[in-house]
């Protein structure tokens, strides 16, 4: 009894922390999420429309950890736009079903099964992680379920045949138009990369390599890779060589890209070469930009999400419309709007049928519409996408991505190169 | 040569806040024996209530107290709520209970701080860059240099001229004997554990303008800080110190010229002296 | 090492209690859940299933170093990884079969545990256990960053389940694969409890007790450790091999120091020095990541606060809660 009185304080610790992990549980946690059910039905007496079915979309990424801020805004859009347009999809209400895979291969696995046998969803808006997509594609291949895939970057990763992915990956990036625009616009002859050096970092920069550079005359000068996590980009900083012709470029995203714009600019980088250009996730309007400050300003990003500026009327609505939910401008949001265009065109089409899985993945690979252009598919799942080259720029005292330039058709070869290994 | 010099500072700068961020860990494990697998948690909740406080306040020096003095308390709750009642042979339980707090640590700044990467704008006369001839080198690494050198004088001069210095090292060779001439060997403990900490969550807020504050930090330098006390050995400050310097050494010139190493140029080097000298190379006891 | 917590000492007088009274019964009826179960769920619930069992071999092999060697280590995944990592570059990359490979992954994780061993036993302790963890943590960032080899970052997928031939079901579906599983792991457990009991099993649990005496009998103490050391890395191994088939990829984060502690844990929950205990463990843990995982986003607190919780209060583990029930010493 002595030993139980002396635990009490770690007891009321213990349950304080327990309270507070089951009331984390609400808004993002796992249960089944209902949107408002519609009134209206359409289609004909057998449609799963007029029977009012619920169809089941399941979420399967990583929802805690550092990539949690990118994910969650995908997601959440998609579920806010469904929720605005009265819960529904094709006239069936629609039933979002989240599952953290905490990015790993197994717990992926288990949890998407668990979907599939228990829940029995219709489709699957995952898997975001470019790891667990690469080692686990020849598994997902063969589970009786579709794929919708907003954002896996690697070119280590093709669909399979009930698979689509509309994000543009590292080789879609690559575009000889790009090189050229460099050269020809801001004179550079000299390119320096830095590169994140894992796989997909290595994707980024060998397209740049092998694609734009090329195309632009742009020499490479120095290569430098730096592991995940790198806190000091100074050793890096410090051996760029300067010039008036020099770009700075390669593949930084998150923590580290957020790191070496501090740090560039406490080594007066930007004064020293002409253009600092990054693609894919190295700046993001809506996660990260807004704690960046000055260091950003200048700097240039490429990537197929489109800017907050971007000249279309219908566009700009839903930019308004999103800044007023979310408070920030949309920049990885974008991935949840495609999303949801695809799978409204897609289910539209089929008058809200989803038992027949082939028909599914065809409908869900047509040329898709936008406001910011049309996105369309080909052979093998992947998207063929537009480029935005973009500046930062401070708006209003915020930073804020700003289109500079539109470059289409950019693509992953299709069909996959003959020595690409499931 | 450029390159040496500046790779030469970066790591200079490096070393002293794994210096500080070690020397606490060292301490403690070397006294208590205690692997406070929470120690880099401080760390990591340092850097947050920098930021919070700095927030706020608009002010460096309120944040860099505030962190220090917060994770000063919290390694005293730590340890008289926790870890008193474990012996120095429970190794186990000790490490599997830091580790739980470890996690809760880092999922709970999670909920409260989010997934994004935050920063902490160094005090202006400290920003920008200074031009040492054909160097350009950003003032804040200096003042880094600057302080771990500072603290790591003083710590040298506290574990080895003052009293309390005295009883620590006594109790860092023979805790029992120690013990049995006198000296209030649990307060020492508690008072070491507390400042520990305190120097984790210091290292936190130092650190935060240089290498951002983000939900993983904790693991990632969690590595580093064992990686210096295998090396230096436990329970020595100078064993910390000489270790720091080479751990950030040899991490930072490896980056600098092979990459390709990457995290292995920190582990294998380790291995090794753990296999030529299993207490370090100046570690002290069994 | 200086001697273990009391209530760890008693384990396995605890054990031969519990052996005499209730295991019988309770062991033929967990065997027949096991082998009833899975025809009565989903299979993505028989899969969970398999997990548990890869994890329990795990834990066995780490349970005697722990356990019977008295020597606390972090390093058990590496061994694990070390066994996955080799079946996988075998089998992808060469054209060996299946069966060479596995035997050859399993070779190689003893191999690592043989070099560990070199190292880590010129400590004891504390000390011991940091070196485990250094070592484990080499190991992991040898999977992350040789790339050309491990893939790196990325892993290694696509590994297809091998085909017995001679058996009329395919190991692609999860039930088949399960009980293949579960014979591999009831043939090793029993393996395992003859050792603890052979003159070899009992020398080592002399030495936990006191090295020192052991050693003025005449023992070679530290070839016991070193010998433990490796049969434990082979336990790992198999695991590893295991799990590697049942993800049909493995990723670097499978050596860390992370799933060394839930497999501490698990020796820990299950009562170490005792054959079943890691069963039990891996029985409460694996499951219960899953639910966390299920119930709630704050699955990392709900785990750390099942380590405090744990620590505090059943430090001896599960059996060492039944003793205490029967009206044992107070063993706090």
């Amino acid at each position: 009894m002595k030993m139980l009185r002396r635990t009490i304080p770690a007891w009321l610790s213990v349950l304080a922390l327990l309270g507070a992990a089951c009331s984390g549980a609400g808004g993002t946690g796992a249960q089944p999420q209902q949107a408002a059910p519609a009134q209206s039905a359409s289609g004909g007496a057998a449609s799963p429309a007029a029977t009012g079915e619920p169809l089941k979309i399941g979420e399967v990424a990583e929802y805690t950890g550092p990539f949690a801020g990118t994910n969650l805004r995908a997601y959440d859009t998609l579920e806010w736009l469904v929720q605005r347009d009265g819960g529904q999809i094709a006239g069936r209400p629609v039933e979002f079903i989240r599952a953290e895979d905490q990015a790993k291969v197994d717990v992926f696995q288990s949890e998407s099964r668990r979907l599939i046998e228990a829940q029995k969803v219709d489709m699957i808006v995952g898997p975001i992680n470019s790891g667990v997509a690469s080692s686990a594609q020849q598994w997902m291949n063969q589970q009786p379920t579709v794929w919708i895939i907003p954002e896996v970057g690697t070119v280590h990763y093709y669909p399979g045949d009930n698979a689509v992915r509309s994000v543009a990956t590292s080789w879609h990036m690559a575009l000889p138009d790009l090189g050229k625009y460099f050269a020809e616009t801001h004179g550079i002859r000299k390119a320096v990369t830095i590169g994140l050096d894992y796989a997909a970092g290595r994707d980024f920069v060998d397209g740049e390599v092998q694609k734009i550079f090329p195309a632009g005359n742009i020499e490479v000068v120095r290569q430098f890779w730096v592991p995940v996590g790198n806190p000091d980009f100074g050793p890096v900083i410090s051996q760029i060589p300067t010039g008036d012709d020099v770009m700075v470029t390669g593949a930084l995203w998150s923590a580290d890209a957020v790191r070496f714009m501090q740090q560039a600019t406490d080594f007066g980088l930007k004064s020293k070469v002409k253009m600092i250009v990054f693609p894919a996730a190295f700046a993001n309007d809506d996660v990260g930009l807004d704690t960046l400050g000055p260091a950003a300003e200048g700097m240039y990003v490429y990537n197929e999400m489109p800017p907050p500026d971007y000249p279309s009327p219908e566009y700009q609505d839903f930019v308004k419309a999103f800044k007023q939910q979310f408070k920030v401008n949309p920049g990885y949001a974008t991935k949840g709007y495609v999303t949801y265009l695809q799978i409204k065109q897609a289910l539209e089409s089929l008058q809200g049928r989803t038992d027949d899985r082939q028909a599914l993945v065809h409908a869900l690979r047509q040329p898709l519409k936008t406001p910011f252009g049309e996105i369309t598919f080909d052979n093998c799942g992947n998207a063929i996408r537009t480029l935005y080259l973009k500046q930062i720029k401070i708006v209003d005292g915020e930073d804020q991505t700003s289109l500079v330039k539109e470059f289409p058709n950019s693509s992953i070869p299709c069909p996959q190169p003959a020595d690409w290994k499931g | 040569m450029n390159t040496v010099a500046l790779a030469g500072m970066d790591a200079l700068s490096l070393a002293m806040l794994l210096f500080l961020l070690s020397a606490g860990l060292s301490i403690t494990f070397g006294l208590m024996r205690i692997i406070n697998m929470a120690h880099t948690s401080f760390y990591l909740l340092g850097g947050y209530v920098a930021i919070a406080v700095w927030t706020q306040t608009r002010s460096f020096g309120l944040a860099v107290i505030a962190a220090a003095v917060s994770m000063g308390v919290a390694g005293l709750l730590l340890y008289s709520g926790f870890l008193r009642r474990f012996s120095k042979e429970d190794e186990l339980p000790q490490v599997l209970l830091t580790f739980g707090v470890l996690l809760i640590v880092a999922d709970l700044a999670l909920i409260v701080w989010g997934g994004d990467v935050k920063r902490l704008p160094p005090p202006a006369f400290l920003g920008g860059a200074v031009e040492l001839g054909p160097l350009t080198y950003p003032r804040y690494r200096f003042f880094l240099i600057v302080t771990g050198l500072v603290m790591a004088v003083l710590l040298w001069l506290f574990v080895s001229r003052t009293r309390l210095g005295s009883l620590v090292r006594a109790g860092v060779d023979d805790v029992e004997t120690a013990q049995s001439i006198g000296i209030n060997m649990p307060l020492v403990f508690l008072l070491v554990f507390g400042f520990g900490s305190l120097l984790a969550g210091l290292a936190g807020v130092l650190g935060a303008p240089y290498l951002g504050v983000y939900p993983g930090l904790d693991f990632e330098t969690m590595l580093l800080a064992f990686a210096v006390i295998i090396v230096g050995g436990a329970g020595s400050i100078e064993g910390a110190f000489i270790a720091a310097l080479l751990v950030a050494l040899v991490d930072t010139f490896t980056k600098t010229y092979v990459p390709a190493l990457g995290y292995f140029s920190i582990y294998a080097p380790m291995a090794i002296i753990l296999a030529l000298r299993p207490n370090g190379l100046l570690g002290r006891g069994t | 090492m200086k001697g273990l917590p009391q209530v760890w000492l008693d384990y396995p007088r605890a054990g031969l209690m519990l052996r005499r009274t209730w295991a019988l019964p309770v062991g033929l009826l967990a065997l027949a859940v096991a082998i009833v179960l899975p025809f009565f769920v989903q299979p993505f619930f028989v899969d969970i299933m398999t997990r548990v069992l890869v994890f329990a071999i795990l834990a066995v092999g780490l349970n005697l170093l722990v356990g019977y060697a008295g020597l606390p280590s972090l390093g058990q995944a590496a061994f694990l990884a070390m066994g996955a990592y080799t079946l996988a570059i075998l089998v992808k990359r060469t054209g060996l079969p299946a069966l060479v490979a596995v035997l050859a992954a399993i070779v190689a994780a003893g191999l690592l545990g043989a070099l560990f061993g070199l190292i880590a036993l010129r400590a004891r302790g504390a000390t011991f256990l940091l070196i485990t963890l250094a070592l484990a943590q080499s190991a992991w960032a040898v999977a992350f960053t040789w790339r050309a080899m491990t893939g790196g970052d990325d892993g290694i997928g696509g590994i297809s389940r091998p085909t017995l031939a001679f058996l009329p079901w395919s190991m692609e579906q999860a039930r088949p694969y399960y009980f293949l599983v579960l014979i591999v792991f009831l043939v090793l457990l029993w393996g395992f409890s003859v050792l603890v009991r052979s003159p070899f099993g009992l020398a080592l649990q002399g030495i936990r007790d006191n090295e020192l005496r052991m050693r003025s009998l005449g023992y070679n103490t530290w070839l016991y450790q070193f010998v433990a050391f490796i049969i434990a890395a082979l336990f790992g191994g198999v695991a590893g091999v295991l799990r590697a088939y049942l993800t049909e990829a493995v990723t670097p984060g499978w050596a860390e120091v992370t799933p060394s502690a839930e497999a501490l844990l698990m020796v820990i929950i299950g009562g170490p020095g005792t054959v079943v205990g890691p069963l039990i463990g891996a029985l409460i843990v694996v499951p219960a990541g899953q639910i966390a995982n299920f119930f709630t986003n704050r699955w990392q607190l709900v785990l750390g606060v099942v380590y405090v919780l744990v620590v505090l209060f059943a430090p001896g583990g599960i059996i060492g809660l039944l003793r205490r029930g029967r009206g044992g010493e107070e063993l706090a």
